[in-house]
């Protein structure tokens, strides 16, 4: 594993290349992980999956957008279109330090609405694979939303009258504001019919128990002859802990999505 | 931004990443290392030790958080029991930090297991001068238990809470032969192990002993054993101005401090007892000089 930072326009991003460790393959997969406290939950999960896609023969790597995890930057001065970027700058690294021209990538969550962005721009993206995709921004503040109520819920009883709970400017634990908000609610996944009709080979979906997803988005999905895993694992993805994620049924189905 | 990423030791591990200092600011004398908190790796709950890294390196102090062997990225040590593995990681760090910052002590911090993996590191390594603890284990003293139990005695509700926590205990108990385990979702403290009263009194004896300054910040997720500022030296029978141990309680925060304000406040606790006991005498004139001419950010 060789971890290293990298220059994303002026933002300084931390990537972990995963080289393989036998049968070698002309393949190589950037991982793009969720975001707010799903990030840190995912990371154990995600470790183990570039760990074992490196173990079949992939050039693996994984990133840290800008305000996030190590990488440089505040999380509410970013935006989707520098997330965009950052995923095109760790392409562009993966594809150099592995002498490998084509990538798949893994989206988690919100990181699938990112990685679908950059799927549908690049056309050096043979796969698409998304474990509980955020379709759309607007609908996933307000899954946050309810997320920040039930945490500030659980501050109240213990909470001194001198020091009150914050009514504004932050959010499931991370610190925003307002223009990052609306930055975020506009978000959108590019259509799943964009998506299955993109140069992207192939487009999955993986989703868990009790997944975010909507009835109607999995129906689309369907629609437009994407492949779906159901898996039956509860990710919980709405808690406002950090519980650390170890299903590796999902693990084990994303690797088998590649 | 004056981070690097490194594997330490042999190169095969721990992984570090080292916040820096400014090039207008002065590098300290003591050098800091994070440790990892339960099964989170180096970034902390909700980046908490990304934040605190930072702002340290603004104060002077180079920082170094670590993933430990065996946690977030770092491979483990094999055969070697957690303790040994623990002494070897910090041995790595500190030999780093002395490489590549000159440094001539360290403070090491942790959150929930490690602030244990700190006190623990306080007590058997001599560089090691001071340790800021967050959520530390404590011991119940008879106000602790006045605290606790006399408001509930008139809470009719909690009566009722837990009636349907022991309801529900048992229940999982019976149902536990028909679950079938695809996964499992480990919470923070799933690792954190209580080596017993006697072990963590001892601990907290040598650390006075041996001059280590701590710095305890308890939460409102310490309930279970703590519920007022004092109370750890209450407990250890210590004078407060005599001990070496500075204790803060922030009732309102929880145990891995969600909200970003009292993630602030924690951070700014620890900031003020770094500087009050480490800050270099000759370096803190020269930074109050340069502060004056050029403010730091």
């Amino acid at each position: 594993m060789e971890p290293s930072f990298i220059t994303a326009d002026d933002r300084s991003l931390l990537v972990t290349y995963h080289p393989p460790t036998q049968l070698f393959r002309d393949e190589a997969v950037l991982i793009c992980p969720p975001f707010f406290g799903e990030y840190l939950r995912s990371h154990a999960a995600l470790r183990r999956l570039a760990g074992g896609l490196a173990d079949t023969g992939y050039h693996v790597m994984r990133l840290d957008y800008s305000g996030t995890g190590d990488s440089s930057g505040a999380f509410g001065d970013a935006t989707v279109d520098n997330w965009a970027t950052d995923v095109h700058s760790a392409i562009a690294e993966l594809k150099a330090v592995s002498g490998v021209n084509t990538v798949q990538l893994v989206g988690v969550r919100y990181g699938a609405l990112v990685a679908a962005i950059v799927a549908v721009q690049d056309a050096t993206i043979s796969r698409l694979v998304m474990w509980d995709p955020v379709v759309r921004g607007d609908h996933y503040l307000e899954q946050l939303e309810d997320t920040h109520k039930r945490l500030l819920d659980a501050h109240v009883s213990a909470r001194p009258a001198e020091s009150p709970l914050p009514q504004s400017g932050e959010l499931a634990g991370f610190a925003v504001n307002d223009q990052f908000l609306r930055m975020f609610a506009e978000s959108r996944m590019p259509s799943w019919s964009d998506l299955a009709g993109s140069q992207t080979k192939s487009t999955i979906v993986v989703v868990s128990g009790n997944s975010a997803l909507r009835p109607e988005t999995l129906e689309q999905i369907s629609g437009a002859g994407i492949q779906l895993h159901e898996d039956t694992f509860d990710c919980d993805w709405s808690t406002y802990t950090e519980a650390v994620l170890l299903p590796h049924s999902i693990v084990e189905a994303l690797k088998g999505a590649l | 931004m004056l981070e690097s990423v490194h594997l330490l030791g042999t190169g095969r591990g721990p992984i570090g990443i080292l916040s820096r200092p400014p090039e207008n600011v002065p590098v300290q004398e003591t050098g800091i290392v994070l440790m990892n908190s339960g099964l989170l790796h180096r970034v902390g709950p909700f980046g908490m030790y990304v934040q605190l890294a930072r702002e340290l390196a603004k104060q002077g102090f180079v920082t170094l958080r670590i993933d430990q062997s065996g946690k977030g990225d770092s491979e483990r040590r094999d055969q070697l029991g957690f303790e040994e593995s623990m002494l070897l990681d910090f041995d790595d760090a500190a030999k780093f930090l002395t490489q590549e910052a000159g440094v001539k002590q360290f403070v090491v911090m942790g959150l929930c297991s490690g602030a244990d993996d700190a006190l623990l590191l306080a007590t058997r390594v001599e560089a090691i001068r001071g340790a800021a603890l967050l959520e530390a284990f404590a011991f119940r003293t008879p106000r602790y238990f006045l605290l606790h139990y006399v408001p509930r005695l008139f809470r009719a509700r909690l009566y009722w809470i837990a009636f349907k926590r022991l309801i529900r205990s048992i229940l999982e108990v019976a149902m536990r032969p028909f679950q079938t385990k695809i996964g499992s979702i480990a919470d923070i403290g799933a690792i954190r192990e209580f080596s017993g009263d006697a072990a963590i009194r001892r601990r907290y004896k040598a650390a006075c002993e041996q001059k280590v300054k701590l710095l305890c910040i308890f939460t409102d997720g310490s309930r279970s054993y703590y519920n007022y500022e004092g109370q750890l030296h209450e407990s250890l029978g210590l004078d407060g101005n005599q001990s070496g141990i500075t204790e803060k309680y922030l009732p309102g925060a929880k145990h891995t401090y969600p909200i970003a304000s009292d993630r602030e406040q924690a951070i700014a606790e620890i900031v003020i007892w770094l500087k009050a006991e480490f800050l270099s005498p000759d370096l803190n004139s020269l930074l109050d000089d340069r502060s004056e001419q050029h403010p730091v950010e």
